[in-house]
C-alpha cells in the first residue's frame, strides 16, 4: 500500500514530518516499508498484514496516523443529488448468487465526457505509480485508493439486454479481460448481461465492455464479494488486481454505496456526468455492527502491565470502536465494519496494547525457574556427534529433497514421495535415503580437490507406502578411507552409545553396494543399517572418481537403544600374560567365526579378550589361504597364572581352529 | 702442603670461566675442576689424610665451594649458549615441521546455532521436543487458526504431498511449512505448565537465492500456564536474545500479525554490526528483525483443549539459517547446503 503525504493530508492533517508519522505508524504496527521523494512528494509505502484490509486505504491509514498522533481525522464531505431506483424494464440487475455477493449497488451515470484526468488527481495517482488511462477509470482508481472499495465502469452501451447478473461462469464461456488476455471462467463468479460474462468479478472487467473515449454512459459496480471465490478464482487464472487483493482480505461493507455516491460525484466534478443518475442496492442492510464483551480487566491480565480505562477507551474510540454500556470494567463494544479481525476480548487488548506501546509494558521476567528435562535424542545425537567428529568426520547439512534420486540407495521401504509446488505439480521428491545427499557431497569434496573426505548428517528419509506417508531419522557417514577404517569410526560412536557390545556386522548384499564389502549392521540382533563401499554404479551415477564406503543407520533406533549413563566396574588388578597367535587358514573363513572358536577353545574364566592385529595373504601363503594374527589376554581373577597354564591354553586355541578350520599355526 | 683457600679457588675458577669464549672452552674448564679427574676431587680425595678434627669443617668449605663452582659453571654455560652458537645434538629434531594432525570434524553452523539457541532456553527451563515434518493441513493451518482460503495462509507457501488419496482424506498430508505444529502436538499430549522449544526443518515452495531455500530450519518456543503475561514474553526473549547476540543486545517489540498469536509481535535485535547506530547491515534502522512472537491465540488453546480463561501462554519462533547468517557473517543461505569444504572447515 502506498499513498503520499500530501493525499493523506485531506483525511488527517498531522504538521509532522514524514519520518515521524512514519516511526509512529510502525511503532503501532502499521509498518512503513519505505519513504521516496518523488516528481516533489513524499511516497510512503506500508506492509500491510493480511488482517488489515482497512488500511489498504487512505482513510484506513488516516485513522491510524490520526490515533498516533492525536490529530483529528477528516472524513471527505461531499454532496449529491438524491438518484431514483431503476428497475426492470429500465434495467435488471439479478444477483443469482447472494452467498458470493451479498451485495451489489450498481449506478447508471450517464452523460459523461471522458478525456484527460485532471492533474491534481492525476498526479496522485501516478505518485504512487498507477498509469492514467482516463477521468472516469482514474476516478474508480482513486475512490479504490481513497477508501477500499474496490469500483468497476462498464460503457452501458456496450451490455446487451439491459441485464446485469452476477452468475456462475457457463462451461465453455471465456472472457478477455482488460489486460487484453482470454480467461477460461467457467465455474468462476462473473458479471454478464443478457449474453456473456463482461467481467470476472472482484478481479478484473472484460476488454469489450471497458470504457474508452466515446463512452457517455457507464454502469458503476460497487460490490462485495465472497473472499474465498475471489481468491480461488485469481490464483486459478493466475490474475490478480489491486480489487481482487481487497476482495480477498474483505471490504468494508458500510462503505459500499459511499464509494458508488463518491466516484459519480468526483465524475460530476471532473467527467461532466448529469446529475440525473439511477441506482440499485441488493442489499442496504449488509453492515451490521457486531457486539463483543471486553473486560477492562484483560489488559492487565494478558499484558502484565494495567492501562488506564481512560486511556484505552480513548485509544479504542479513536479506532472507531463504539462503547456502548460499561457495567463494572465489562464493556460492550460495537465493532466497527471496517475491522472484521476484531471478535474477541483480547483482539481488543491488543489494539489497546499496539497504540499504548508495547515498548511500555516492562519487561520483566518473573518466570518461575522449572526443569528442562534433556531429550534423549539430543544426548544421543550429541555422543554420536562427538565421537564421530573426533574421528575426523565433518557435519553436511543436505536438502531432503533429491529429485531424480530420490527413490535411489533407498533405506525406508516404500516409493518416493512427490511434493506439489505453487503449480499443483510434481516439482520435488522426497529421499529415500540419505546415501544420494552423502555422495554429491563427496563429489563436492572431490571437486574442489579434496583426496580426502568424511562427513556425516543426521537426517530424515521418507517413503510412501500402502499404509501411508512415514518418516524416520538416519545417520548416514561417508568415508574416502575405506571400508576397516569407516567400520572402526562406527564402532568407536557405537561405543559412545553404549551399544557396541550389542552390535554385530554380517556379510549382507545391497543393490547399491559392492558385493561381498558391503555388511549389515545390527544392535540387539535387529538390523539397523549397513555400511558398505557403493557400486561402480552408483559411482558413476554421482561422477566420483573413487568409491567411498557409507554407512547408513536407523538413528531413531539407536536413540531408543542408546545407554549413556555410566557406571563404575571394578577391573582385575593381578597380571595378565598375553601370547600372539599366527595361524593360516581358508581365505573365505570369516574373522567373526575364529573369534568364536577361540573364545569356546580357552580355558573357561581364563580368556579376558581375543584382539586381531594381522591379515595377511600372499608371498609364503598358499594361494586360497590368508593368516590370521591375533592375541590372546589370559588373567585368573584370583592367582597369577602361571607360564605353563598360559601355553595350555594357547594349545588348545590352537587345537581347536586346527580341527574346526584345518588352521595351521604359523611358525 | 698449604690447604689452598677455598675463596681464592672460588675466584680462579670464576676468571677461568668468563675468560671462556665459548660453550666448549666453558665445559673444559669446568671440566678440570669438577670433573672426576678435576682439581676440586683431588683436593676431596686430600681430606683423608687430614685429622679427624679439621677433616669435617674442610670437608663443608670443599663442599660449599663444589656447589658455588658447579652453580656459576651452569650460569655461565646458560649465558653462552643463549648468545653463541652451538652444535645441534645427533638426534635432534626439526620442531618447526608440521605437527601430524589427526583430522578434525566440524560440526555444521546451522545444527551448532540450532544446539546453541535450544541450550539457551534450557537454561530458562525449556525443553526440546520434536514433531513429524509430514504433517496435516489441520495442524499446520486449521488448529493454528490460519484460515486456509486467505490470504494469511500466504507466507506458508507450502509444499503438498503428491498423494493419489487424497480426495479419501480429511486433511491433506504436506511438509510442515512452520515448526508450530509441533507446538500443537505438544499441547494435546501434556498438560500446563508446558515450557518447550522444536527446532527442526520446515519447508517452502520459496526457489532457493541468496537469502531462500525451499527446505531450512526454525526454532519455536512455547510456555503456557497459569497467569503468563506479554511482560513474560518480553523478559524471557529479552534475555535469550542478550545471551545469543551478547550482553548488550537490546530487544524492541513491535505489533504484527500472526494468526496464532493474539497480540503479537515482531522482535528486532539492536544491529550486530553498528550496535545501533545505523549500518548498511540495519539499513541504517540500527534494528535487524530476528524473530515472530505474541500470546498463544485463545482459539488455538481452545483447538488443545486448554482453557483460555485458565491458563494463557506466549510463542516463538526464529528462522535459524538468519540466525546463523547474522551471526556468523554468512552472506548467501545456499552456503549451507552446498557441503563445500572450504566452507565447512571454516566451523
Amino acid at each position: 500500500m502506498k499513498f503520499t503525504t500530501d493525499w493523506l493530508s485531506d483525511y488527517c492533517r498531522t504538521g509532522l514530518p514524514a519520518t515521524t508519522v512514519a516511526e509512529l505508524l510502525t511503532k503501532a504496527g502499521v509498518k512503513v516499508e519505505g519513504i521516496e521523494e518523488r516528481g516533489g512528494e513524499t511516497v510512503i509505502e506500508l506492509e500491510i498484514t493480511a488482517n488489515r484490509p482497512d488500511c489498504l486505504s487512505l482513510i484506513g491509514v488516516a485513522r491510524e496516523v490520526s490515533v498516533v498522533t492525536g490529530k483529528p481525522m477528516l472524513e471527505p464531505g461531499f454532496k449529491l443529488e438524491t438518484t431514483r431506483s431503476f428497475r426492470s424494464p429500465d434495467w435488471m440487475l439479478d444477483v443469482q448468487e447472494p452467498e458470493l455477493c451479498p451485495r451489489y449497488v450498481g449506478r447508471i451515470v450517464k452523460g459523461l465526457k471522458v478525456g484527460p484526468t485532471p492533474t491534481a488527481l492525476r498526479q496522485r495517482l501516478e505518485a504512487i505509480g498507477l498509469r492514467s488511462v482516463n477521468n472516469v477509470v482514474d476516478i474508480t482508481n482513486y475512490v479504490l485508493y481513497e477508501c477500499g472499495q474496490p469500483l468497476h465502469a462498464f460503457d452501458l452501451a456496450k451490455l446487451s439486454g439491459k441485464s446485469i447478473l452476477v452468475r456462475k461462469g457457463k462451461a465453455g464461456e471465456k472472457l478477455k479481460a482488460i489486460d487484453g488476455r482470454d480467461y477460461d471462467v467457467a465455474g468462476a463468479l462473473v458479471i454478464a448481461d443478457a449474453e456473456r460474462p463482461v467481467a470476472i468479478a472482484g478481479v478484473m472487467g472484460g476488454r469489450e465492455t471497458e470504457v474508452t473515449d466515446s463512452t457517455t454512459d457507464i454502469l458503476l459496480e460497487s460490490a462485495i464479494f465472497d473472499p474465498v471465490i475471489v481468491r480461488r478464482t485469481s490464483l486459478k487464472l493466475g490474475l490478480a488486481s489491486d480489487s481482487s487483493y481487497r476482495f480477498q482480505r474483505g471490504v468494508d461493507p458500510a462503505r459500499v454505496d459511499w464509494a458508488s455516491r463518491r466516484a459519480v460525484f468526483l465524475m460530476r466534478e471532473h467527467a461532466g456526468a448529469r446529475p440525473d443518475t439511477m441506482h440499485l442496492d441488493t442489499n442496504p442492510e449488509a453492515a451490521v455492527k457486531r457486539q463483543v464483551q471486553f473486560k477492562v480487566a484483560s489488559i492487565a491480565r494478558v499484558l502484565g502491565r494495567e492501562v488506564e480505562a481512560v486511556q484505552a477507551r480513548k485509544i479504542l474510540e479513536g479506532l472507531g470502536f463504539e462503547i456502548r454500556e460499561d457495567v463494572d470494567g465489562v464493556w460492550r463494544i460495537a465493532i466497527p465494519t471496517w475491522r472484521a479481525d476484531v471478535s474477541r476480548d483480547v483482539d481488543l487488548v491488543e489494539e489497546v496494547a499496539r497504540v499504548y506501546g508495547y515498548d511500555r509494558i516492562p519487561a520483566s521476567p518473573r518466570v518461575n525457574i522449572a526443569l528442562a528435562a534433556k531429550n534423549p535424542a539430543d544426548l544421543a545425537a550429541a555422543a554420536a556427534k562427538e565421537a564421530l567428529r573426533a574421528a575426523g568426520h565433518d557435519e553436511v547439512l543436505t536438502l531432503s529433497f533429491t529429485g531424480k534420486t530420490a527413490g535411489e540407495a533407498p533405506f525406508l521401504a516404500g516409493e518416493p514421495v512427490g511434493v506439489l509446488g505453487k503449480t499443483g505439480k510434481r516439482e520435488e521428491q522426497m529421499r529415500q535415503g540419505i546415501v544420494p545427499s552423502l555422495l554429491d557431497a563427496m563429489r563436492m569434496h572431490e571437486a574442489y580437490g579434496e583426496k580426502e573426505a568424511d562427513l556425516f548428517e543426521i537426517a530424515k528419509v521418507y517413503a510412501k507406502d500402502a499404509r501411508g506417508f512415514h518418516e524416520r531419522s538416519v545417520l548416514g557417514v561417508a568415508s574416502s578411507r575405506g571400508f576397516a577404517p569407516l567400520k572402526g569410526v562406527i564402532e568407536n560412536m557405537l561405543e559412545r552409545l553404549g551399544v557396541l557390545a550389542q552390535a554385530t556386522f554380517r556379510p549382507a548384499e545391497r543393490a547399491h553396494l559392492t558385493p561381498g564389502r558391503a555388511a549389515a549392521v545390527a544392535v540387539l540382533g535387529k538390523e539397523i543399517g549397513t555400511i558398505g563401499e557403493i557400486s561402480a554404479a552408483l559411482a558413476v551415477a554421482h561422477d566420483l572418481r573413487t568409491r567411498p564406503v557409507v554407512a547408513e543407520l536407523d538413528w531413531d533406533a539407536l536413540v531408543s537403544a542408546a545407554k549413556l549413563t555410566r557406571r563404575f566396574g571394578d577391573f582385575p588388578t593381578l597380571p595378565a600374560i598375553q601370547r600372539d597367535i599366527a595361524v593360516v587358514l581358508d581365505r573365505a573363513v570369516a574373522w567373526s567365526d575364529v573369534e568364536a572358536a577361540v573364545r569356546i577353545a580357552a580355558p573357561a574364566g581364563l580368556l579376558e579378550s581375543v584382539v586381531f592385529f594381522d591379515l595377511y595373504e600372499g608371498k609364503g601363503i598358499p594361494a586360497g589361504k590368508k593368516s590370521i594374527a591375533f592375541s590372546i589376554t589370559l588373567r585368573a581373577p584370583d592367582r597369577t597364572l602361571t607360564s605353563e597354564e598360559a601355553d595350555k591354553a594357547v594349545q588348545s586355541v590352537v587345537t581347536s581352529l586346527t580341527q574346526k578350520f584345518q588352521a595351521v599355526l604359523r611358525g | 702442603m698449604p690447604d689452598p683457600d677455598p675463596t681464592a679457588l672460588q675466584s680462579e675458577f670464576t676468571a677461568a670461566l668468563a675468560a671462556a669464549k665459548d660453550s666448549a672452552s666453558a665445559e673444559r674448564i669446568k671440566s678440570d675442576w669438577l670433573g672426576r679427574t678435576g682439581k676440586l676431587r683431588k683436593l676431596t680425595e686430600e681430606l683423608g689424610k687430614l685429622p679427624a678434627e679439621q677433616k669435617k669443617s674442610r670437608g663443608k668449605a670443599l663442599n660449599d665451594l663444589k656447589l658455588a663452582c658447579e652453580s656459576a659453571a651452569e650460569e655461565r654455560l646458560n649465558a653462552l649458549a643463549s648468545t653463541g652458537p652451538k652444535a645441534a645434538p645427533a638426534d635432534s629434531i626439526d620442531v618447526t615441521l608440521p605437527g601430524t594432525r589427526p583430522r578434525l570434524g566440524r560440526r555444521h553452523p546451522i545444527y551448532q546455532t540450532m544446539d546453541e539457541i535450544r541450550e539457551i532456553f534450557a537454561k530458562l527451563g525449556f525443553e526440546a521436543a520434536y514433531g513429524p515434518e509430514i504433517e496435516t493441513a489441520y495442524y499446520n493451518f486449521e488448529a493454528l487458526n490460519i484460515p486456509l482460503d486467505h490470504p494469511a495462509a500466504e507466507p506458508f507457501d507450502t509444499w503438498y504431498l503428491d498423494d493419489p488419496e487424497v480426495a479419501s482424506r480429511p486433511y491433506r498430508f504436506l511438509l510442515r511449512s512452520h515448526t508450530s505444529p509441533a507446538q500443537m502436538h505438544v499441547m494435546e499430549a501434556r498438560k500446563p505448565p508446558i515450557r518447550v522449544v522444536v527446532p527442526g526443518k520446515v519447508f517452502r515452495t520459496d526457489p532457493a537465492d541468496a537469502s531462500h531455500l525451499p527446505v531450512f530450519h526454525q526454532l519455536e518456543g512455547l510456555m503456557i500456564d497459569e497467569g503468563v503475561t506479554f511482560a513474560d514474553l518480553k523478559g524471557v526473549l529479552a534475555i535469550a536474545m542478550k545471551e545469543l547476540f551478547g550482553a548488550n543486545t537490546e530487544t524492541r517489540f513491535r505489533p504484527s500479525y500472526f494468526p496464532f498469536t493474539e497480540p503479537s509481535a515482531e522482535v528486532d535485535v539492536s544491529c550486530l554490526l553498528c550496535a545501533g547506530s545505523g549500518c548498511p547491515a540495519c539499513k541504517g534502522s540500527g534494528w535487524i528483525e530476528v524473530l515472530g512472537s505474541g500470546m498463544v491465540h485463545p482459539k488455538v488453546l481452545e483447538y488443545a483443549k486448554i482453557d483460555p480463561e485458565k491458563y494463557s501462554g506466549f510463542a516463538f519462533g526464529m528462522g535459524v539459517e538468519r540466525i546463523a547468517m547474522l551471526k556468523l557473517g554468512v552472506p548467501d543461505i545456499r552456503h549451507f547446503i552446498r557441503s563445500h569444504p572450504l566452507f565447512l572447515r571454516q566451523w
